[in-house]
């Protein structure tokens, strides 16, 4: 018992040996939120030019008594690399840019669609020891600079940017969050992936939707996808949670409303070089709304549950199509799945995989749509 | 609880089982995870692991057998009575430079990455001063604390190491352990060799032999103490492969670093777990130095027997530090630690095992 007592005071005196170290708070700026845009090349270099806008709390402002006033500042500066501009911001800002809370970082389409434009961008953020590997990445339609001045209730655009990507419940019409960490393996491993898409509506609304296509060959933007394909995807994908459908039975409109979404890739058959993959996709939800007159019954769960495949199958279907006909992007991980699973195979693939002989586009793709109905509400 | 216990001159099996373990992990386990990913796919690297720790195990094994048959003499002693004289006074030579070389790596290695993650303002010659310092302290205590302050700092390793791993499940990929045998064999060989530099630290069972009051416990307390090691390293390595993926653990310089560093608790002050983590891996790093630092001395003080013990550590000391100087950038920090690593296997593939074979055949002398 005693020996336990130990153990315990002793965990807990060495948290308090921690603490901020030699980093002063009040001599460092803290960035919350990092954009990256085109920049015009003024030099003879044929290095392209960055805009780099550096948005930084100002944690004065950020108390409820004081009503006037920014929280935050942005600083803007050219340069090739990040590094570049942050040194030239030192020459305008009297505090260190300090970037261990940084939230997120924004890419704006026009630098993502340079090929590697984006993975040399981000070496910065990924080497650098206080950037954490959580850092959320996101495509902007149009130069970020006007996405770090939208102002709401929220005083600090990143901290609005950052929550909205939180607030994915109630539709999945918006590629999955992604994670700096896992962006960076995906570039290093060459693999297409995609990204979530921000729009600038107004000077107090961003809109996130849709998915930017990055092709692993090239590391660049290639596409960008609808709203409604993103859906598409993101069933195939397994990363359909809390994403709505509308059905249309007998005049009346039906919700059905997604809580768990999964999703399995199989190689069903290799026959002449003629690879079959299969997807099972399961989706778990509820009714959760019936445009329907008050005194008529609802249909009965098996029928939606029919419909819902029916319509998921058709939309899925039309969308695989278009990534292997139009797209030519395996966005699907059926690559991935490959290399992992079947790693002979993929030895003699991987080389024209999505490029040269396309075999990504010869593929054949069978889906197969198992949908629950768990609950309808209140009503019968 | 009496405290008359603790006065004795000697440790117990249970706490020499407690210094291996603590003796074993050192800077080492910082950049492992890299070190088998570079030359293994997916979670091949685990092969390697088990397979050099079973080589490991049995090594510590016969050490420990070794000793056994000398209860109570010191190292110098054990050689002497086995090999002729110049031969031992060589190889015991070796063995305290090998000691000394490897707490200079140690407070060097401790205070780039203290400079890294935690002061980047601070030169990092001072830090290795201040290490060595607190190192210095240590050493002029008595023995048995140096040893017995091993069973108070490693059960806290063992849980922040576990909660490493729990708190990071919630961002693990399983996927990335595949594909699964996949690589060559001489991927699995390299990697047993990488591994092995964060196994250095077994040599100390040799040298401390003389203080263990049951000698007949040696073998299977230091086999446990590697084991434990073994287990952590697993971990480690199994969780940075499902966080990073093989390719980014490869491509990053201190991996169960990184591994901290993506922890986030909600709340302030937990927020950044790395610092807590950072703080405990310290205490673990401060202990392989100083019993390196120790060991060092103890070979110092059978050679000169009339020499006062703080008159060697004040001799000892600046020739430490000056060696822990002496590679400049990352280049020849790598380089320092990969010599280390092959004068350590080279010490271990030589010194026990042959030597217990020769005493076996000619017995013990009385």
């Amino acid at each position: 018992m005693i020996k336990r007592c130990y153990v315990v005071s002793i965990l807990l005196l060495s948290f308090l040996l921690q603490g901020c170290g030699a980093r002063e708070i009040e001599k460092k700026a803290f960035v919350i939120g990092v954009g990256i845009d085109q920049g015009k090349n003024e030099d003879a270099t044929s290095l392209p030019v960055m805009n780099g806008t550096f948005q930084v709390a100002v944690p004065r402002s950020l108390k409820p008594e004081v009503t006037n006033g920014k929280a935050y500042q942005n600083f803007e500066e050219k340069g090739h690399d990040i590094s570049e501009q942050i040194s030239k911001i030192a020459q305008i800002s009297n505090k260190e840019l300090y970037f261990a809370h940084n939230q997120i970082i924004l890419v704006s389409d026009k630098v993502a669609k340079q090929p590697q434009r984006m993975e040399r961008l981000l070496d910065f953020f990924v080497r650098h020891e206080d950037i954490r590997r959580s850092v959320r990445v996101f495509i902007t339609k149009g130069d970020t600079k006007q996405f770090l001045n939208v102002e709401n209730n929220e005083k600090l655009p990143s901290l609005y940017i950052d929550t909205l990507s939180a607030n994915v419940q109630n539709h999945s019409r918006t590629a999955s969050i992604k994670r700096l960490g896992d962006l960076q393996e995906d570039l290093l491993a060459h693999r297409s992936f995609v990204l979530p898409v921000l729009h600038y509506k107004s000077t107090d609304e961003i809109k996130l939707g849709g998915a930017a296509i990055i092709k692993g060959e090239s590391s660049r933007l290639t596409h960008v996808l609808n709203e409604k394909d993103t859906e598409a995807l993101n069933i195939l994908n397994g990363e359909f949670q809390k994403g709505m459908l509308l059905i249309e039975l007998k005049d009346n409109l039906y919700i059905y409303k997604v809580d768990k979404s999964k999703s399995k890739i199989k190689l069903q058959s290799t026959n002449n070089g003629q690879l079959t993959f299969k997807i099972t996709v399961s989706l778990e939800g509820e009714i959760q709304e019936v445009n329907k007159q008050m005194d008529t019954r609802t249909t009965s769960a098996d029928r939606v549950k029919k419909e819902v495949e029916k319509q998921l199958a058709i939309k899925t279907e039309r969308f695989i199509n278009k990534l292997q006909n139009q797209y030519k992007t395996d966005v699907l991980g059926l690559g991935v799945y490959l290399e992992k699973h079947h790693h002979k195979e993929w030895l003699k693939l991987r080389n024209d995989w999505e490029t040269g002989e396309n075999h990504f586009s010869q593929v054949k793709i069978n889906t197969q749509i198992n949908t629950t109905i768990s609950s309808a509400g209140g009503l019968r | 609880m009496s405290k008359v216990k603790y006065t004795d001159r000697s440790i117990s099996a249970k706490e020499l089982m407690y210094a291996v373990a603590s003796m074993v992990i050192g800077v080492g386990i910082f950049n492992l995870p890299r070190y088998i990913t570079t030359v293994t796919n997916g979670i091949d690297g685990m092969i390697s692991i088990l397979l050099m720790g079973g080589l490991v195990l049995a090594i510590v094994w016969i050490m420990g057998q070794f000793v056994r048959m000398y209860p109570r003499k010191g190292i110098y002693e054990i050689l002497l009575s086995i090999i002729p004289k110049p031969i031992a006074f060589l190889l015991i030579i070796v063995y305290g430079s090998f000691f000394a070389l490897l707490a200079a790596y140690e407070i060097r290695a401790i205070a780039e990455i203290t400079k890294k993650y935690l002061l980047p303002n601070t030169s990092s010659d001072i830090l290795s001063l201040l290490f060595l310092l607190v190192t210095l302290y240590a050493l002029f205590g008595s023995r048995t604390a140096l040893i017995r302050i091993n069973s108070m700092f490693l059960p806290v390793v063992l849980i922040v190491s576990l909660l490493l791993v729990v708190l990071n499940i919630r961002i693990m990929h399983f996927d990335n352990f595949y594909p699964l045998l996949t690589t060559d064999l001489k991927g699995y060989g390299s990697g047993m060799i990488n591994i092995f530099f964060s196994f250095t630290g077994i040599s100390i069972i040799i040298s401390y032999s003389y203080l263990v009051n049951e000698p007949e416990k040696a073998s299977s307390a230091a086999v446990k103490g590697v084991f434990i090691s073994i287990i952590i390293y697993a971990m480690v390595f199994v969780s940075c492969v499902a966080v990073f993926s093989n390719l980014g653990t490869d491509f990053l310089e201190n991996p169960t670093i990184e591994l901290g560093k993506e922890i986030e608790l909600p709340g302030g002050f937990f927020e950044r777990f790395e610092s807590v983590y950072f703080t405990i891996w310290i205490m673990t790093i401060f202990n392989t130095t100083s019993m390196s630092m120790d060991s060092s001395l103890i070979v110092l003080e059978s050679l000169f027997k009339k020499t006062k013990k703080e008159t060697l550590i004040v001799i000892l000391a600046p020739i430490i530090f000056f060696v822990s100087m002496v590679p400049i950038g990352m280049e020849e920090m790598e380089a320092m630690g990969t010599f280390i690593g092959r004068l350590s296997l080279a010490l271990t593939a030589i010194v026990p095992v042959p030597l217990y074979i020769i005493a076996k055949i000619r017995g013990v002398k009385k």
